[in-house]
């Protein structure tokens, strides 16, 4: 895995979803703020 | 996901936003929170360029189906400075341990 616990996390602006309304996610607009970012391989899987 | 939803009042103690993220495209993410009746945090597309962001985390594309174009399972804690506090990558069909992810929150609350 190429990131390490202690490295800058890379920031990123996505399209998104929140609870079916559109929006955009930028990471570094949480700054102050613990972020988890979970990713899954795909929508619809059952876990 | 339905997981995080669960506990998403726990992740907030921590000041914690949950995020989850995927290849696939906003209106699939819409149907996905759809079919499990409400989620409350974001879902963001990583259609395009397809798995960018994940390919700068090191982790697109998944190792066991490199074919289907999907990242791997994996959990990122981001500390308040924008620092990798935690990092896991799991199997394609783990179900991640979301007590083990509020415990690496607790250590640096």
């Amino acid at each position: 895995m190429a990131l390490k616990v202690g490295d800058q996390a890379p920031d990123f602006t996505l399209p998104s979803s929140t609870g079916e309304t559109p929006g955009e996610f930028q990471l570094s607009s949480y700054r102050g703020k613990n972020v988890v970012l979970v990713f899954y391989p795909l929508d619809f899987t059952p876990v | 996901m339905p997981a995080f939803e669960a506990d998403l009042a726990n992740f907030a103690g921590y000041d914690a936003q949950v995020v989850g993220i995927s290849t696939d495209s906003v209106p699939c993410h819409m149907a996905f929170q759809k079919s499990l009746g409400g989620v409350t945090f974001p879902l963001a597309s990583d259609k395009w360029p397809h798995g960018e962001v994940a390919k700068a985390y090191g982790i697109f594309p998944a190792t066991a189906a490199p074919q289907l174009g999907i990242n791997e399972r994996a959990v990122f804690v981001v500390d308040k400075d924008g620092k990798i506090a935690w990092a896991k990558v799991y199997d394609l069909n783990e179900q991640p341990d979301v007590a083990e992810i509020l415990d690496a929150l607790r250590k640096i609350a």
